[in-house]
């Protein structure tokens, strides 16, 4: 098969019809860099801690975009998030809402961008769809499958655009990784391996006192009842109330740019086969390490991996005549044969840079289009990751149907879905 | 070489295959076990340690598929529930029997449903329990629950899909507590029942505030419903009702696109209206949504709304008509491209790319020659790139003939993106035209299209124009068309003779820059002959051409300049020939070490020594880590020394851990290297000789741990013997390990009595008895005959990997005890006899079970004995 394409021509197709940068035009913007009042776009956040802190100053630059709340229920992090907004705008005008209810109850805001802990994620972006507010949220987008699957009729239903935070599908390494693998440029890929890091372990805990200025109850949602203990409050990610591990946490990139690249955004897997090494005495839920094999209908194999260093994480497509893999940390491109690196267009721009995914974002809101991490293929992404923490609990390969979303094993069945504390609802 | 990588990528996969089946042991458990762990359990609280919970998972795993054993941990978590079992006790029972309880759990957690403490576990356990008592449950427990319950057991029958509930529901819409009341509203709506939806309509006419939003949502829900049931007219009038002006923006939009998701041509007349609003969000959805509706008289709508649409919203409306399969869409598009806003010829430029056709192909090319702006260009070549029909090519060819410059310039390099190959003939016209740009870009794409209609004008164009630009575009050019094209001609030939006739050393030079493309043994020596010519320009020239070299063949020449030069700029340049060709040929690790061996000892510069050493760290050797440990002691490249000796140390674990583990050890002692101790750690902690201590196997003076037919084995001076030199034995006969063992080293000491020529033996390991049957199936090592040191298997009856026998007869004592030593690790198998390794074996059949007991092998035959002992195990992690 011959595909060579020039470096150019290559470029131009993976940034598609993108060729209508709507932002940039002069059009859009006033004198002096202001913005008419109907093209602005009023934000606000809902959970504003570290990743918020990170993300927003990729946001700002944005001239149309005027941030005007912030809300999280850790009083610290409130004050922080809305003196990181003023200090921008230099003024005072930014209102910081404890409770994110009263955000979403004001309608000047347009649209919000949640960085909440996973367990927010999907109830607070559906909360925001009804509300009328378009959403880019953190990933994962959700705890359960049935979380997303219900984000998704939501944002179907309400007309919302929503953008998930797998940011790596507006980076140029991974569309250029993504694009080789869909060319044929290695040979029929036959096999993806996704590397994330191995999750801590933790001796046991008591409970504490609540930190002053925490909403501990509102902290912890739609999530079951806990006592504060600091490693849940700070540890979240690993006990499977809260989070799922890394294999969820970061393992929905990779698994989101798998999908892209083996062009199955629209289903997923139908088997897992998978172990883990559950430390006895471990505090945190999730296992040390794990290894997922997920397998297509037609026989690729997605093989999600948790294991090694934070640094070790990596992406690889491996067809029948060579591979191409992208290293997260450093964000390098390598493959075999070498000659595939020629076609690449060099940007500086890594996955820590979101600003072209809120671009995509910030276009979709004008034009009301599917954004580049739509409802569905993110839920798609995030389900694989899903299953394979189901894989692992109930420790047994599983069949899922991708068209039904229903497994064949009733066990498996029943944790498509929680509970979840009253007043919450999907 | 494409084959060889894609065994490197099974080999890949199969390892991680490996890792999945070894490390999976699950453990068992009686009911006996299960009723004292959750007895046990009853007190468990903070602070104390989490294991129990682990095995209380491990039971749920383990009872999944045991029926009997399932309903004794379903039971004991029941009495669990009963009894005063601590809070967190509890909640975790409750999420275990979210996975497993029956109807049984019903009962109990229906109690607990009522009472505060234990409601939302309970609720935990039911929301997706499978069976209708749950349901029963959870609508008996609604009256009486308190509050936060009852909005919890409302949201968990919603979400259930409960329709025997729908009554209760409707009543409680009118409850007092206005959180109950939009609860069940919510729930009908997910219910959707008919009976339900007329409840909502008609409560939703006079309620107001939060409840009426609620209420909204839920009879959107509802007309979905009607909408699936094939009630489209019913689906329909409730999204109109809610698209009317008096509604709130977003419940507008959300009829609309809620209407426009039914897919059903009755839906867009709302869209025609939305297009007509003045709210630019509705219009825009409306437009962005038009693709759910695939009926043509929609895009007879779009067609029209475009002709007196605002500029803006024609943007949008070419995207959305750029997005149908309809065949009206071209013409459309194609009077969009002449519009007056820029915007809008932009956007239908893009749109043509998935629209149009060969016509369209034209119009973007003759758009090239009307002064477009930059972004115009970008745009045009990303659709002439994309566009697909009948025809393109040629028509693009086509406007290439009659193109000005800039746009000609322009156009080749779309034909060359496109591939077409076709074109090599009007290329090669283009490539003597009298603008040289236009002329270089025909040669670039004459290259990147692999296609020339005669390489000897090419070579006349490099040798003779007056434009140097041009002269390195030919160049080029037939480098290109050489290595990657279809020509059949051979260039190598034809550089070689044109060589001769030449005579000025920029000429010659010129030539000898193309030679290695056509590498062959009379290029490299033509090199090598002018590497040593008078003309210091030629040597210069076919020293740096050498160090192009693609091939493995150049490398000793080149490690000969490196060595011999007296300029020091080609010594470097040589080198890193040298390492380049190390690097990215499939050279054996051998050869390669050997060369960055010498070239180490040649080294005079702290550079050279750096440069040998980022090569030398790729290589999968041993000895190349001793070079780069060496290397470490030199204070002027430690740095890159330990840094190779990490990557080395890596590579080279699963040939030779103890080695490998060593040397990331030595870069740990060391403190300056501070930062390379995460990774060195890692390789020092993933030896898998690491803490294992060796075990016999055997006492010398009991079976213990083994099992065999004990008329034939038998223990003599400590050793295991069978078979007898006093008469034929009879058949196979095996002695097995009780255990079985995957990944382990084994070494024991063995004899073979008999004559060579018959006498036959060996050592079972990953192996399984047949049942009903002496023989047995698995690896084996061998003894005996042709066959010592060999790795035979007992399943395909063939020998995988056969030992290099004159070598072996060096050290192997035919009558003597040798030193058997079996190292299985992941799907590698390498076995040693008296130090000497006779096989590497990696097993690519993934099917091939990679787990088994150790046997020891009598085989049946003439007379032969065959004697066993110091039998020493160490299983690996």
């Amino acid at each position: 098969m011959d595909k060579r394409i020039s470096r150019r021509a290559f470029i131009k197709r993976a940034v598609g019809s993108a060729a209508v940068p709507f932002f940039v035009s002069a059009a859009a913007l006033g004198k002096g860099g202001s913005v008419a009042a109907s093209e602005r776009l009023v934000l606000a956040t809902i959970g504003h801690g570290g990743r918020c802190s990170r993300v927003m100053p990729h946001f700002l630059p944005y001239k149309q975009v005027q941030f005007v709340a912030v809300s999280d229920v850790r009083g610290d992090r409130l004050a922080a998030g809305k003196a990181q907004v003023d200090q921008h705008y230099g003024n005072k005008d930014c209102t910081a809402y404890p409770d994110f209810r009263k955000l979403l109850a004001r309608d000047d805001i347009d649209a919000v961008y949640i960085a909440t802990g996973d367990r927010w994620h999907s109830t607070a972006s559906i909360m925001a769809a009804r509300a009328g507010k378009d959403v880019y949220s953190e990933k994962p987008m959700s705890l359960t499958i049935q979380e997303s699957r219900a984000l998704v009729e939501t944002m179907k239903r309400f007309g919302t655009v929503y953008q998930c935070g797998h940011q790596r599908r507006s980076v140029d390494s991974y569309r250029f990784q993504t694009e080789v693998a869909r060319s044929g440029l290695i040979g029929k890929v036959h096999t993806v391996i996704a590397q994330n890091w191995e999750n801590p372990v933790a001796g046991p805990q008591g409970p504490a006192p609540v930190p002053d200025g925490v909403d501990w109850d509102m902290w912890l949602g739609p999530t079951p009842w806990h006592p504060f203990v600091p490693a849940r409050f700070n540890g979240w990610n690993y006990f499977w109330d809260t989070g799922g591990g890394t294999i969820i946490a970061m393992g929905c990139h990779y698994t989101d740019i798998a999908q892209w690249g083996l062009d199955t955004d629209d289903t997923g897997p139908v088997h897992y086969k998978g172990t883990a090494e559950f430390v006895p005495g471990n505090f945190y839920d999730v296992p040390k390490s794990a290894e997922v094999t997920c397998t297509y209908a037609d026989g690729r194999k997605l093989i999600v991996l948790s294991r090694h260093l934070f640094a070790n994480r990596f992406i690889r497509f491996i067809g029948e005549k060579g591979w191409i893999q992208v290293d997260d940390e450093t964000n390098v491109v390598t493959a075999e044969p070498r000659s595939i690196l020629k076609l690449r267009g060099i940007s500086a721009k890594s996955w820590a840079n979101p600003g072209g995914h809120i671009e995509d974002f910030l276009r979709c809101i004008r034009t009301r289009q599917e954004t580049v991490c739509s409802p569905e293929k993110s839920h798609r992404a995030t389900t694989i990751g899903h299953i394979a923490n189901i894989c692992l609990r109930l420790g047994r390969e599983l069949n899922w149907d991708p068209k039904t979303e229903r497994f064949d094993d009733a066990d498996a069945n029943r944790m498509i879905s929680r509970a979840m504390r009253p007043p919450w609802r999907l | 070489m494409i084959y060889a990588n894609r065994i490197k990528n099974m080999i890949v996969v199969a390892m991680l295959c490996v890792f999945l089946a070894s490390s999976a042991s699950a453990q068992s458990f009686t009911a006996e076990q299960i009723a004292d762990t959750l007895k046990q359990f009853r007190t468990y609280d903070y602070p104390a340690d989490p294991t129990v919970t682990d095995t209380i998972e491990n039971i749920v795993r383990f009872v999944g598929d045991k029926p009997q054993l399932r309903a004794v941990a379903e039971q004991q978590m029941i009495a669990l529930l009963e009894s005063g079992a601590t809070i967190r006790a509890r909640q975790f029972v409750c999420h275990q029997l979210w996975i497993i309880a029956t109807d049984k759990s019903v009962p109990t957690l229906e109690k607990m449903l009522l009472e505060k403490d234990t409601a939302e576990m309970a609720c935990y356990a039911l929301r997706t329990h499978p069976f209708d008592a749950a349901s029963r449950a959870l609508r008996e427990a609604l009256s009486r629950a308190g509050d936060p319950t009852k909005i919890s057991i409302i949201n968990i029958l919603g979400d259930r899909k409960d329709t025997a509930s729908v009554d209760q529901l409707i009543a409680l819409l009118k409850s007092d507590s206005e959180d109950i009341a939009q609860a069940a509203a919510i729930s009908l709506g997910t219910i959707g029942t008919d009976k339900g939806a007329d409840a909502i309509r008609k409560a939703r006419a006079t309620a107001s505030g939060k409840m009426h939003v609620a209420l909204t949502r839920s009879w959107l829900r509802c007309a979905e419903h009607y909408a699936s049931n094939n009630r489209i007219g019913d689906a329909l009038a409730i999204y109109q009702r809610l698209f009317n002006e008096s509604e709130s923006l977003p419940v507008r939009r959300s009829a609309l696109v809620s209407a426009l998701n039914t897919g059903r041509s009755e839906a867009a007349r709302l869209m025609t209206a939305a297009i007509e609003q003045d709210d630019p969000g509705l219009r825009a959805a409306a437009i962005a949504n038009s693709s759910l509706l695939k009926d043509p008289e929609v895009t007879g709508k779009l067609i029209s709304a475009l002709k007196t649409a605002q500029s803006n919203t024609q943007v949008l409306l070419v995207e959305a008509l750029g997005r149908r399969d309809d065949p009206l869409v071209k013409n459309a598009i194609t009077e969009a491209t002449r519009a007056t806003d820029i915007d809008v010829r932009i956007a239908a430029y893009d749109a043509l790319a998935h629209v149009g056709d060969a016509s369209s192909a034209a119009l973007l090319c003759n758009a090239l020659n009307q002064n477009p702006t930059e972004r115009q260009v970008d745009t045009i070549l990303a659709c002439l790139r994309r566009i697909s029909a009948d025809g393109v090519d040629s028509a693009i060819l086509e406007a290439l003939k009659g193109a000005e410059a800039p746009a000609r310039i322009l156009l080749i390099r779309v034909i060359s993106d496109r591939r077409y190959r076709s074109a090599s003939g009007t290329l090669h016209g283009l490539m003597g035209d009298k603008n040289p740009a236009v002329a270089k870009a025909a040669l670039r794409a004459i290259g990147a299209l692999g296609a020339c209609q005669g390489m000897g004008n090419i070579i006349d164009l490099m040798l003779e124009s007056s434009d140097a630009g041009i002269r390195s575009e030919a160049a080029a050019a037939i480098i290109a068309v050489t290595r990657y094209g279809q020509y059949e001609e051979n260039t190598g030939q034809l550089i070689l003779r044109r060589l001769k006739k030449v005579d000025s050393a920029a000429e010659k030079c010129s030539l000898m820059r193309i030679l290695p493309a056509t590498p062959g043994e009379e290029s490299l020596k033509c090199l090598q002959a002018a590497s040593k010519d008078v003309n210091a320009q030629i040597r210069d020239c076919a020293v740096r051409a050498m160090a192009r070299y693609p091939e493995p063949t150049a490398v000793e020449a080149l490690l000969d300049i490196f060595e011999t030069t007296n300029t020091p700029a080609h010594r470097i340049v040589a080198l890193q020939g040298c390492i380049r060709l190390c690097r990215t040929t499939d050279m054996p690790a051998e050869r390669a070490v050997k060369i960055y061996r010498q070239a180490m000892q040649q080294a005079a510069t702290a550079a050279e020594e750096k440069l040998i050493l980022s090569g030398l760290a790729e290589v999968a050797h041993p000895e190349a880590l001793k070079i780069a440990l060496d290397a470490m002691q030199h204070q002027a490249v430690k740095a890159e020394a330990s840094l190779a000796v990490v990557a080395l140390a890596q590579k080279v674990l699963g040939i030779d851990p103890h080695t490998a583990s060593a040397a990331a050890q030595q870069v740990l002692n060391d403190s300056s290297l501070a930062g390379l101790h995460p990774r060195a750690r890692t390789i020092v902690d993933a030896n898998p000789f690491k803490g294992v201590e060796p075990v016999s196997l055997f006492d010398g003076e009991t079976f213990n741990g083994w099992e065999g037919n004990l008329e034939v084995f038998r223990i003599e001076d400590g050793a295991v013997v069978a078979g007898t030199l006093q008469g034929p034995v009879v058949r196979n006969e095996y002695l097995c390990s009780v255990k079985d063992y995957a990944n382990f080293e084994l070494r024991l000491k063995v004899k073979l009595l008999g004559s060579p020529e018959t006498a036959n033996a060996g050592i079972q390991i990953r192996s399984r008895r047949v049942a009903g049957s002496n023989e047995m199936v698995g690896y084996q090592a061998d003894m005996g005959q042709h066959y010592w040191g060999s790795l035979y298997c007992e399943r395909r009856h063939k020998v995988l990997a056969a030992a290099n026998r004159p070598e072996l007869d060096k050290v192997l004592k035919l009558e003597g005890w040798n030193d058997y030593r079996i190292l299985c690790h992941g799907r590698r198998i390498r076995l040693w006899i008296n130090g000497y390794q006779t096989v590497d074996y990696t097993e690519l059949d993934e099917s091939i079970e990679q787990t088994g007991v150790i046997g020891l092998q009598i085989h049946g035959g003439p007379a032969a004995q065959t004697r066993y002992r110091n039998i020493i195990i160490r299983v690996l992690k």
